[in-house]
């Protein structure tokens, strides 16, 4: 691939430039909406008006920011989106440490220990990863309901497993069906059982698996909307169905400096994990979460 | 599946022969170990996802209402199809649902291509080496990382026919005359959708072919350039193939996203018949219709469409996702 680029031809030079362009232009059509956003959220609102979305703030301030973490109205209520940013907090780190968990779990048991249906356990599951979820939210919130969880922090944890374990076990079925056969026989042999087999063995080599589960999870449960908002009551809400309230809040003038100030707290825990942790996603998916 | 009852048989088997005995019964508890550790796993996953899916298909068959489900009484198919009067009527008979079965089709095919084509060009240009690469590989991640809400919202705002900056740099460009009500038109809002979900997918469908493009192997490429064969066509006779079951991954997670896609669609644009999905048809029949019975056919046709589209897929591509190794 490299080397489409790196040859020495005549034409070398020009391709290069041509390259710069492209990546540019790229970076910018990515870049831009990020870029507008940034900017409105530090405009005091008068200039938002008078200028185009692309000028500079003449005045920054952080105003927009603190209003829209602690005052701005999200439907009823003007206590900002703060809360609900732990909300999420709160129910993504349960729900992405124990899928991750119980996909690894899963991924051993489906190729070291196969059996027969464990072939059909696999497909199933991975049609568990596909269902449409507004199929399943009705009678999702009766299942909560007798459960005891409808509207909790604990239910929405549960749901995100659920629909999270069909992924992870996904992952890591793959990843370990590169590890080799004879190391598991040779333990099972030696008279290792299920659990001590995996931690001596596929555990000490997940670790780039286990990224790529972490952050796959991590951004889907933190972006999820359709179950935060089915699924949750006032106090128990992701800060995405909060986002959506404040943006839809339509007392008085429209904000749009809060607006973009809270759209920009709802997506920043993704950015960071992205920005300190996409170097290695990129590199676990090379590691074998893709391969057949 | 290996029940307990021919677990014991086979026990009893291992038993009278000696011959293997001890690996034929360790084998065997191991296994069971496995089957130990997955059967509560599997009745927690029947009963919150397949429970819930059983009582859409059954609510579906009903006419039960969101105030009141308890009461549903059983209707047969009517909530598909009845002939009633000299005239038919149900879902298979509903325009806007033959419009909303369209869209999402229409919707699926164009973005999911565009997202392959955009896909591989951005791995290609993301495999070269240049300065700046892990910079731009981490702009390229934003969309996909960041919620499908605040991108939209974002998209809309962008999108937006008297103040967005889109008509703003097309007019100012002189592209264009007057602003476009790029979400409202109805030959425009379709492919608004689809440019924001291209925008928010290509990093994914992206991502997944660059790691592939990082596990080729080299000498292939130096085999080709002592060749002196053209890179264009070394891309489609090497790269390609090679690359293939990355593509087919990447294929079927965006076509099932894309057949289910709701959020997108439902900020940008609402409930306009120009856009409406299967997901967002159902929704309303369920959410503002209260009509529990008829939304639960719709999402029943719905998830009969995805098996459908699964099942197809696991049949041709078995390898690719390694159900048949």
């Amino acid at each position: 691939m490299d080397n489409v680029i790196r040859r020495r031809t005549p034409g070398a030079r020009l391709a290069r430039a041509a390259l710069y362009a492209v990546l540019i232009v790229m970076a910018l059509f990515y870049l831009l909406p990020l870029l507008i956003m940034l900017l409105t959220s530090i405009k005091p609102l008068d200039e938002i008006g008078a200028g185009t979305l692309l000028a500079l703030p003449e005045h920054p301030t952080l105003a927009p920011w603190v209003n829209a973490w602690g005052e701005a109205c999200t439907g009823m209520r003007c206590e900002g989106v703060g809360g609900y940013f732990w909300n999420s907090f709160a129910i993504v780190i349960p729900a992405v440490a124990i899928s991750t968990v119980v996909g690894a779990l899963n991924g051993y048991a489906l190729t070291k220990w196969r059996f027969r249906g464990s072939e059909l356990v696999f497909a199933l599951m991975l049609f568990g990863c596909f269902i449409p979820f507004q199929v399943v939210l009705l009678p999702m919130a009766q299942t909560l309901g007798w459960l005891g969880l409808s509207s909790s922090r604990a239910g929405l944890v549960l749901v995100h497993v659920v629909f999270g374990i069909a992924f992870t076990t996904l992952f890591f079925r793959n990843f370990y069906v590169a590890v080799p056969s004879e190391l598991v026989s040779a333990a099972k042999l030696d008279g290792a059982g299920f659990f001590r087999i995996f931690w001596r063995i596929l555990l000490p080599v997940s670790a780039p698996i286990i990224v790529v589960s972490v952050i796959w999870q991590f951004t889907q449960i933190w972006n999820d909307f359709l179950f935060g908002v089915a699924f949750s009551a006032h106090d128990t809400q992701p800060v995405t169905v909060a986002l959506n309230n404040l943006v839809n809040t339509s007392t008085g003038v429209k904000e749009y400096n809060v607006n973009m100030a809270a759209a920009m707290i709802a997506a920043l825990p993704t950015l960071v994990v992205y920005v300190l942790a996409g170097k290695y996603f990129v590199r676990g998916l090379t590691a074998g979460s893709v391969k057949g | 599946m290996s029940t307990p009852a021919t677990e014991s048989a086979s026990r009893v088997g291992a038993r009278a022969t000696k011959a293997g005995y001890r690996g034929t019964k360790v084998r065997r508890q191991r296994v069971r170990a496995a089957w130990m550790f997955l059967i509560p796993m599997l009745i927690t996953l029947a009963l919150v996802a397949g429970w819930p899916l059983a009582r859409t298909f059954y609510f579906s068959f009903t006419d039960a209402s969101l105030s009141d489900t308890a009461g549903a009484a059983w209707i047969g198919i009517e909530n598909y199809l009845v002939f009633d009067d000299g005239n038919w009527y149900g879902i298979l008979t509903d325009p806007v649902w033959w419009q909303s079965v369209w869209n999402t089709l229409f919707f699926s095919v164009v973005s999911v291509s565009l997202e392959v084509v955009f896909g591989i060009i951005v791995a290609l240009l993301l495999n070269a080496e240049f300065k700046g690469r892990m910079l731009v590989r981490a702009a390229v991640l934003i969309p996909w990382a960041i919620p499908t809400i605040v991108s939209a919202k974002m998209w809309a705002w962008m999108l937006n026919d008297q103040f967005g900056i889109i008509n703003h740099l097309l007019m100012a460009l002189g592209l264009i005359d007057s602003p476009l009500a790029w979400t409202a038109d109805a030959s425009l809002s379709m492919w608004a959708v689809i440019m924001v979900d291209v925008w928010k997918t290509i990093p994914f469908v992206a991502l997944l072919v660059l790691a592939a493009l990082q596990m080729l192997p080299k000498d292939c490429y130096e085999a080709a350039e002592v060749d002196g064969i053209h890179p264009v066509k070394v891309f489609f006779r090497v790269t390609l193939p090679l690359i293939t079951p990355a593509l087919l991954v990447a294929v079927i997670f965006r076509l099932l996203d894309a057949l289910r896609v709701f959020d997108v669609i439902y900020v940008l644009t609402s409930n306009s018949t120009n856009t409406m999905t299967m997901s967002i048809y159902a929704r309303q029949q369920l959410v503002e219709f209260q009509d529990v019975g008829y939304g639960s056919a719709a999402s029943t046709l719905l998830f009969l469409i995805i098996a459908l589209v699964t099942i197809l897929y696991l049949y041709l591509g078995r390898r690719q996702l390694g159900v048949d190794e």
